[in-house]
Order: structure tokens, then C-alpha cells, then sequence
């Protein structure tokens, strides 16, 4: 192949490109498609928002328990990791929500909400990860 | 208008997000068992509905995944897929919400019996 027909080949591909891109700019989801995932952004804030009431209520509850003080802390600890968790539910839903709101924007606000809820489940991997060491702690302190 | 088909960039994070969706869901999964067998050592009903409602979000975290997944691996069925795939986590979350909500209550309860 000549160098110039690799040009062409090159300035060819860059145009299918830039129309693929475009496409991706001005693509709308159907009123349907957009409630689905808005629900799914909605449900997660209100998701959020129960672990972290969760959360609270029972350590509350544990921190005037009459259990032993090292079990108290695990449950506390483990409830702070919980609130966590729901917090971190709470970030990537708000982009997910504005594809039903917004317009010309649909992919755009959705991969941003993709994006949040990937950061989201690698901190609920790494909180759940505590909470499942904290669990075995438990089991190992009430057994003995 | 036609068929939407996801760029490499975005496939790329949905792939992301499949691995992440099975890892947390193991992560949960695993949680949940971990509570079941505390709760066998020492009864406590608080924590036998918490950890069976683990189990429970480790299986809604788990079920989207073959959607995303095909996201990926197959063409010209992409927004399908990701309208199918929500709709598994929106069926999924609903659920959650019902369960987290006896949670909260249950807390609540507990707390107000240690306190008064």
C-alpha cells in the first residue's frame, strides 16, 4: 500500500469516526428507556438513604446495649461501614436520574452514571470487605 | 433512529462494571453467609433478617450482569440490553427497599428497647 492511499485509508477511518461520535451526541432514549433508568437512580438514593438510617438505628441501639464493650465496637464499626456503603450508593444516581430530565445529553449523563457507580461498587467491594472481617471477629469473639 | 452501538471507551465501562457488579455481589453474598453462621452461634433476629437481606442484595447485584455483559459481546441489540440490564436492578432494588425499610424498623425497635 502507498503511503497516500494510507492517508486516505487514515482520513476515512477519522471521518466514520467523528460520525460515530456524533451519533453518540444527539442519541435520545425513548421515554420509556429514560424512566428505567432514572427509577434505577431514584431507587438507589432511597437505597442510600435506608442504610445509612440502618446504620444509625442500630448502632444506636448497640451503643445502649448491655453486650460486652469489645462486641459493641465490632457492631458499631461494622454499622459506620454500612453507613458508608450507603453513602457511596448515593453518588453516581444523581447523573443516572437527569437522563430522564435533560435532553441532548442521554449517553452522556448516563456513562457519567455508569462511571460514579463503578468508583461506587470498588468502595462497597473495599467497605464489604471490612464488614466481612469484622463479621468472622464477631463469630470468633461470641464463640469463645 | 437506528440502533445505537456503544464505543470501544464505553464498552470498556461496562465491562468495568460487570467485574465490579460480581465482585461486590460475591463480597455480599459471602457477607451474608458470614451473619447466617453468627447467627447460628448466637441467636439474634436482628441480625438473621439483616443477613438473609444480604443474601438477597448479593443475588440483585448478580442478576444484571448478563445484560451489561452483552453489551459488550454482541451488536445492534446494545440499548436492549442496557434497558433489560436496569430493568433487572430497578426490579431488584424495589425489593431492597421493601427489605431495608423491616431493617430500619427492626433497628429502630431494638434501639428504642436498649434505650427505655
Amino acid at each position: 500500500m502507498q503511503i497516500s492511499d494510507y492517508l486516505a485509508t487514515l482520513i476515512k477511518l477519522n471521518f466514520k469516526s467523528d460520525r460515530i461520535h456524533l451519533e453518540t451526541m444527539t442519541y435520545e432514549f425513548k421515554d420509556t428507556e429514560a424512566k428505567v433508568i432514572a427509577d434505577v437512580g431514584i431507587r438507589g438514593l432511597v437505597i442510600g438513604f435506608l442504610l445509612i438510617a440502618t446504620g444509625l438505628l442500630d448502632g444506636l441501639g448497640t451503643l445502649f446495649s448491655d453486650v460486652g464493650s469489645s462486641e459493641k465496637a465490632l457492631v458499631v464499626t461494622k454499622d459506620i461501614f454500612i453507613m458508608l456503603i450507603g453513602v457511596l450508593f448515593l453518588l453516581p444516581f444523581d447523573n443516572l436520574r437527569k437522563v430522564d430530565t435533560t435532553e441532548g445529553q442521554d449517553v452522556k449523563e448516563l456513562m457519567e452514571g455508569i462511571r460514579r457507580l463503578n468508583v461506587s461498587l470498588l468502595g462497597m467491594f473495599a467497605f464489604l470487605i471490612v464488614v466481612l472481617f469484622l463479621e468472622l471477629m464477631r463469630i470468633l469473639a461470641v464463640s469463645n | 433512529m437506528s440502533e445505537y452501538e456503544f464505543n470501544k471507551e464505553e464498552n470498556e465501562d461496562f465491562e468495568m462494571l460487570t467485574q465490579r457488579l460480581l465482585l461486590v455481589a460475591i463480597t455480599t453474598g459471602l457477607t451474608g453467609i458470614t451473619g447466617l453462621i453468627a447467627v447460628i452461634i448466637a441467636f439474634d433476629p436482628y441480625l438473621l433478617v439483616s443477613s438473609l437481606a444480604v443474601i438477597v442484595f448479593a443475588i440483585f447485584f448478580y442478576l444484571p450482569i448478563d445484560n451489561f455483559k452483552r453489551i459488550i459481546t454482541t451488536e445492534g441489540s446494545d440499548i436492549k440490553e442496557l434497558v433489560r440490564g436496569f430493568f433487572e436492578l430497578r426490579a431488584g432494588w424495589n425489593v431492597s427497599i421493601g427489605i431495608l425499610s423491616l431493617l430500619a424498623v427492626i433497628a429502630f425497635i431494638k434501639m428504642l428497647i436498649n434505650v427505655f
